[in-house]
Order: C-alpha cells, then structure tokens, then sequence
C-alpha cells in the first residue's frame, strides 16, 4: 500500500490516430515541471500516475499538475492490491469527517471476485461501524470514497477529485507570439492561447524615456509568471522610442496609435517569422478602446503579410478577463500604473473607424522599412 | 550625483567609520545578564538620553523602532482607544500615517481629514473648524516630505489643548529632524517620530518618542524590549546610527541649513535664467531641503528617465507612494493635474554642492528642451 496521485487527462482522449503524440507531450509536460522532486511518473492505462514521492512533497506536486495544461483531474490516492480482505482493512481505519458519505466502486477488472455493488455495499458497512455521526446519502454525500479496481491487480481509493486546468498539452498546437504590453489583457491572452496547447513567445515594445525601466521589470515579472503555465519562453524586447517620436514629428494626431499599432504587427511578422512562430497573438478586445474597433483591427491586420492573428479575448468582457488575470495571478502585477507605451503619446482623439488609405497616406510620411529595420537591429532577448 | 534627498540619504562616513568599534564593544544583546549585556545596554541608554537631549526632550520617552513608519503605526495603534470619538488628521500625511488612519476608519472609528493651503501647509482655519472638543487624537506632520511645508505646530497645539486638554498630539517630524530647529519642549506635543535614514543613518530605524504621561500599547509583542513596548532584540548598529545621526545633524543644523538654502536659492535664481517654463509648489515658510516643482508641458516620468540617464536622480513625488496613480497631496494642494503630471520632487543634502546645482540646471535646461522639441506638433 502506498500513496500515489492519479492524473487523468483532458480532451486529447477524444484524438484518433494522433493520441498518442499528445500523450507523450503531456507526460513530457508533466514529468519536466516535476523533475526537481524525487518521485516516479507512470503511464497505465490512459492514466499517468507519480508514485514513490515523498509523502511531504504531495501539496506541493498537487499544486504543480494544477498549472499544466491537458489535466482533466488529479487524485491524491493510497494504492493497493486488489484484494477484498486488503481493501476492507484499509476502508476500516478511515475516519471521515462529513456528516454524509457513499462508497462508489468502479471494477475494470472483471476478474475482481465481487460485484460493484456488492462490494460498495460491504464498504460502506464497514464504514458506518467505524464512523459516528454519519450516515449514507447516494444522491448528494458530502463525501464519496471511490474504490477503482484496475486490471492491473491494484486497486486506488480516494475521495477527492481535484479539477486541473483542462485544455491541450502545451506544444501540441504549434507557436505563437504575443504581444505582451503590461496590461490586464496582453497576459491572459497568452494563457488562452497555451490553454490550447500552443507555445508562447512574447514581444514588448518599449519606449525608454517615455516609459520607464520599472515599465520593462513589470512586463518580465508578467512573462515570468505566465511562464508556469505556458513552460519557458522567449521575451523580445524592441525599443519603439525612435518609432514613436517619429509618428508623433510627421504623422496626424489622431492616427498615433494606429499608426503604431500598424508597426507594431510589421514588427512581430518579421520576429514571428524569423524564429519559426507561426502566428501573432494579441490580447484585443472588441470595443474597449479605440484601437480595437473592427475598423481599426482591419487596418492593423492588413499589415500583416502571411500569418495569422489569434485574438483569444476578442468577446470578452473586461470583467471576465480580470477574473482569469486574478486566478492565473497577473492582475496584481497588471494594474501596477507605470506609464505604457500606449498612454504617452495617446492623442486627444484617436481615429475610431481608420481606413487603409488613410493609413498608407500618413505612412508616406515616414520611411517605415528603415524604422523597422533600425528597431530590428535593436531586440534585447530575455529567456523567460 | 543624488537629488532625492527627502527619499532617503547617504549614510554619513562617520557612522561608517565608527562601526567597527560599536562592533567590537557593543554587538551583545542589551538583554543578557552578563558583564558585556549590560555595558551595551548601559551604552544605548546613554545613545537614548542623548538623541532626547538633541531635542530638547529630556522630559520625554523614546522607544527605538524598524521604521518612522513602524513608530507612526504605534503612535496612532498604540494610543488607540474605543472611547476616542474622533480622529483629527491633515490629508497631506505620510502614507504610513494617512493609510493608518483610513485602515481605523474602515474599523469604525471617526476620522476627519484636515485640508491643506496652497503652499502645502496644513489649513489653520480648517483645523479650528473641526477641532472639537471630542477629538482624542491628532496627528499633524512637521515638515510635509511632497513639498517641505513647514507646519506651525506650536500654533495648532495650543489651538487643540484650549478646546480639549486630554487631546493627544502626534507629530511625524521625519523631514524636520536634523533640518529645521525642533525643540519638543517647545512644541509641546505629546508623540514624535524620528527617522535614521533621513538624516545620514542606516535604513530600517526610527524613533517614537512620547510624553511621559502617554501609556502606550504595543502593537508587536515578544520578549518585552523597550519597555515592554516594542519587542524585539534592540538593532544596536541601527540606533548608532540613529544616535550619531541625529548629533552630527543637530549640532551643524544652521551651517547645513545655510548651504542647502544657499543651494536652493542659487538653483531656483539659476533655473529662471533659463527660461524653462517651471512652477514652484513649495511656498515661502518650508524647508530649503524639499522642493515641489512642475516643468510645464513635460511629463514627470519620462524627465525622471533622461536626467537620470544624465546620471541625475530626482524624485517623483513620494519614493514611497510613486507606485501610486496621481497624488494626493499635490490635489490636495490645488494644484493642476497638467501640474501634477510634470512634478518632480528635488531634495538636497549637506552633501549637494554648488557645482551640483549647477549641473542639475544645465541638465533639466538640456533635458526639457529636447523633451519639448521632441513631443512638440510641427503642425
């Protein structure tokens, strides 16, 4: 009889022929995040099992599954043989502390000399002689002892089903990379998108002196937290001062941040694209500024040359994305008020419904590709 | 070369010279029954009596602490009672004085804030308004550290104690300690906190000091230390510091108090001969040691970042609160949020020098003007 933790996947147990590429990507997922403990990680049975760990350390690798996406649920569980004599001694020395209780026993091993519900029937007996105060209840107990009898000749008890975080073991749908500005969104868009099982790498543009370095700290103190979710990454780092100014010299006003923004997707195509990122993740969101009309996402998307844009928020509400920041921990760190470098030059009345002709007549007055360049000559990288 | 004085200062080659010796001889726990225990206890209560006659306190009670912050916490928790009907407190309080008090407010307890002049003093005229006869407690700064406001705290305990002579009085006299005369016996008031690294000591000590008829309560318990007031093994080094700090500002105050004004003067004459559109906010009664000023048309984080790449340190608003969105004790004062957006905060020590103010000109005049140009429409 030992302790183990039972995982059990998510979605990929829907795939056909490619199943098992995803499983072997989520226990690749699964056994890097735990490495630094001594334990074993087992696959049985369309199930991953982390045997032999220190029983100290059980929290700790519970909290670490709970950040990895393609987990359905987790189990801590005591394993044992497959023998009523063992398994009614171990049900005896429960305590329970609810008020209410039912013993489910789930036999996959046919061979197991007694009936599900025979079985679960017994247990339960046993634990109404050895439990005050508690009583059966099958529709709603406020516990239920699973008893999973496997063709293994083990058998696992448990009563708690811990929920991870579902989605697609990260590196089964390719890369991408998001623009990261320090804002509530920017982060939780990543996660949605590594929620999918994508890779993530991150660009920010930085404005030094119109934002300052505490601007930069907070968007790698974003990256870094994000990073226990989507694994290691890289963060581009590309600075947009000269860009900026040189919007703000010779272009109207009122297409600053559209202008900006304009650059900024030329900019992360090239990145994307020279590091085999297959697409550009954003955190917009229809309507809640200016710049994220579908006119104006028109206008910026037509820069683009060849990949996709993913906009994982784009019907979110801000209360809904302020939720997830808040549970995935970035909404602290977000709404820390350093200047962005959106908020520096944000003109009085930024055009809401852009067009592209417009567009391509203010960039005539700017000599984009050597702006570009020049910022692509100027990329500080941070390992994430 | 560092114009953020009133953040914090350089700790003062004399104390760092001396610790080696405190080490040697003093590095025993005051508490211990032994020959060394005792002869280090004996030394800080001699450094105890010593920082209270600098002040002209010597009727007073000093606890030491971790922080001004820490002794403003104690004075308003530690004197906190369910009879006190109401708070009296200027809304241009230190945040470890101003987040005290609205924490107590959310606890129930009455707090009124008192408003301040345009030059950042606390508002006489106000304070009378609401100083009623069911106030218990009052905590008004000295010094204010956003734009050296001098207040007239003489004035404002005799205006208290004439309408309630059972009033507690706390004054945060961090910015004022060192740099502007304090005399508690004059003052008259009941609590005063110090504070080490305003003044050349070590970061992470301060002081509370408090009238003898004052029974305060501890907010950290432990192995009875100070008094049984604040427990926690005495920071011997800290209150060196502490200690030494307050003698060496004490005793040079009007020479140092000369040079930052000669400083200031030479600064403010030196900035209006280069044209920069600028505005004061520190007024005429405040301490040459702070200045508020806002550079029109420039926005303060960004002029922060290319002085500093000027090697020039400057502050932006309250070090402590800049984490902040706007400022409360700028609004407070009136001032304009196009103000507010281009404030920098300059603070000077016995250190600066002339040459340094000089720098400091020729680097704003260099950093604004490009600024300028740099955000200005050419159409």
């Amino acid at each position: 009889m030992n302790n183990v933790i039972i995982i059990r996947y998510s979605e990929i147990f829907l795939k056909g022929k490619n199943f098992g590429f995803f499983e072997k990507k989520l226990f690749d997922n699964i056994h890097e995040k735990i490495s630094n403990f001594e334990c074993d990680l087992i696959k049985s049975n369309k199930r991953f099992f982390i045997e032999n760990y220190d029983i100290k350390n059980e929290k700790k690798l519970i909290e670490i599954l709970g950040t990895i996406f393609g987990i359905h649920s987790i189990s801590p569980a005591i394993k044992i043989e497959s023998n009523i004599e063992l398994i009614s001694n171990y049900i005896s020395t429960l305590n329970i502390k609810s008020k209410t209780f039912r013993v489910t026993v789930n036999r996959a091993d046919k061979n197991f000399p007694i009936s599900s519900i025979e079985f679960s029937k017994n247990l339960g007996a046993i634990i109404l002689d050895n439990n005050k105060n508690i009583s059966v209840d099958l529709h709603s107990p406020d516990t239920i002892v699973y008893v999973d009898i496997r063709e293994t000749k083990f058998s696992y008890i448990y009563s708690k089903v811990i929920n991870g975080l579902g989605g697609m073991p990260v590196g089964t749908s390719g890369s991408g990379l998001l623009l990261l500005s320090g804002g509530i969104d920017s982060p939780v868009a990543g996660y949605m998108m590594a929620r999918r099982g994508m890779e993530i790498n991150a660009i920010h543009f930085h404005s030094y002196p119109y934002t300052s370095e505490s601007a930069k700290q907070k968007v790698i103190k974003l990256a870094n937290i994000i990073k226990k979710f989507t694994g290691s990454f890289k963060l581009y780092v590309v600075s947009f001062t000269k860009i900026q100014e040189n919007i703000h010299k010779n272009c109207s006003s009122s297409f600053m941040i559209t202008l900006m923004r304009r650059i900024m997707f030329r900019i992360a195509e090239k990145i994307a694209k020279a590091n085999n990122l297959q697409c550009i993740i954003t955190g917009e969101n229809l309507g809640q500024v200016a710049s994220q009309t579908v006119e104006s996402m028109t206008v910026t998307n037509a820069v683009i040359e060849d990949l996709p844009v993913f906009r994982p928020l784009i019907s979110f509400d801000k209360d809904d994305i302020s939720k997830i920041a808040t549970k995935i921990g970035t909404f602290e760190t977000s709404i820390l008020p350093y200047e962005d470098c959106c908020t520096v030059f944000l003109p009085k009345h930024p055009v809401i419904k852009p067009s592209i002709d417009k567009c391509l007549k203010e960039e005539q007055k700017l000599d984009i590709m050597k702006l570009i360049d020049d910022a692509l000559k100027d990329i500080e990288i941070i390992d994430i | 070369m560092f114009f953020d004085n009133a953040s914090t200062t350089k700790v003062d080659d004399t104390i760092i010279q001396n610790l080696k010796k405190i080490n040697d001889e003093f590095f025993y726990n005051p508490s211990a029954l032994y020959s060394e225990g005792l002869k280090t206890k004996i030394f800080l209560e001699k450094m105890r009596k010593d920082i209270l006659k600098n002040l002209n306190a010597e009727d007073y009670e000093l606890i030491f602490t971790g922080s001004a912050t820490e002794a403003n916490n104690l004075a308003v928790f530690g004197t906190l009672k369910k009879n006190i009907r109401k708070i009296l407190v200027s809304i241009g309080e230190h945040p470890s004085i101003y987040n005290t008090v609205c924490e107590i407010k959310n606890q129930g307890f009455q707090v009124e804030f008192i408003k301040l002049n345009n030059d950042g003093s606390v508002d006489i005229d106000d304070f009378k308004n609401k100083m009623t006869s069911d106030v218990g407690l009052i905590s008004i700064m000295h010094v204010c550290n956003e734009n050296g406001a001098i207040n007239n705290i003489e004035e404002i305990v005799n205006i208290a104690k004439s309408i309630n002579e059972k009033v507690i009085i706390h004054c945060d006299g961090v910015q004022a300690v060192g740099k502007i005369n304090v005399n508690l016996d004059n003052l008259n008031v009941d609590m005063y906190t110090i504070s080490a690294h305003k003044i050349h000591g070590f970061k992470g000590v301060g002081a509370l000091i408090f009238n003898k008829k004052i029974k305060l309560k501890p907010i950290i318990y432990g192995g009875g230390q100070e008094n049984n007031i604040r427990s926690g093994t005495e920071n011997v080094y800290g209150i060196y510091s502490l200690y030494k700090a307050v003698d060496i500002a004490v005793n040079n105050l009007q020479i140092n108090y000369n040079h930052v004004m000669n400083l200031k003067n030479h600064f403010i004459e030196k900035l209006e001969n280069t044209g920069i559109s600028f505005k004061l906010h520190s007024g005429n009664n405040c301490s040459p040691y702070i200045m508020s000023i806002s550079f029109l048309g420039c926005r303060a984080e960004t002029l922060l970042n290319l002085l500093s790449d000027e090697n020039i340190f400057v502050g932006n608003g309250s070090a402590c609160s800049s984490k902040k969105s706007g400022n409360r004790i700028l609004e407070a004062q009136g001032i304009p949020m196009s103000e507010i957006e281009s404030n920098l905060r300059i603070s000077f020590s016995k250190y600066n020098t002339i040459e340094e103010v000089g720098y400091l000109i020729e680097s704003i005049s260099k950093c604004v003007n490009d600024y300028l140009l740099k955000i200005k429409k050419h159409f």
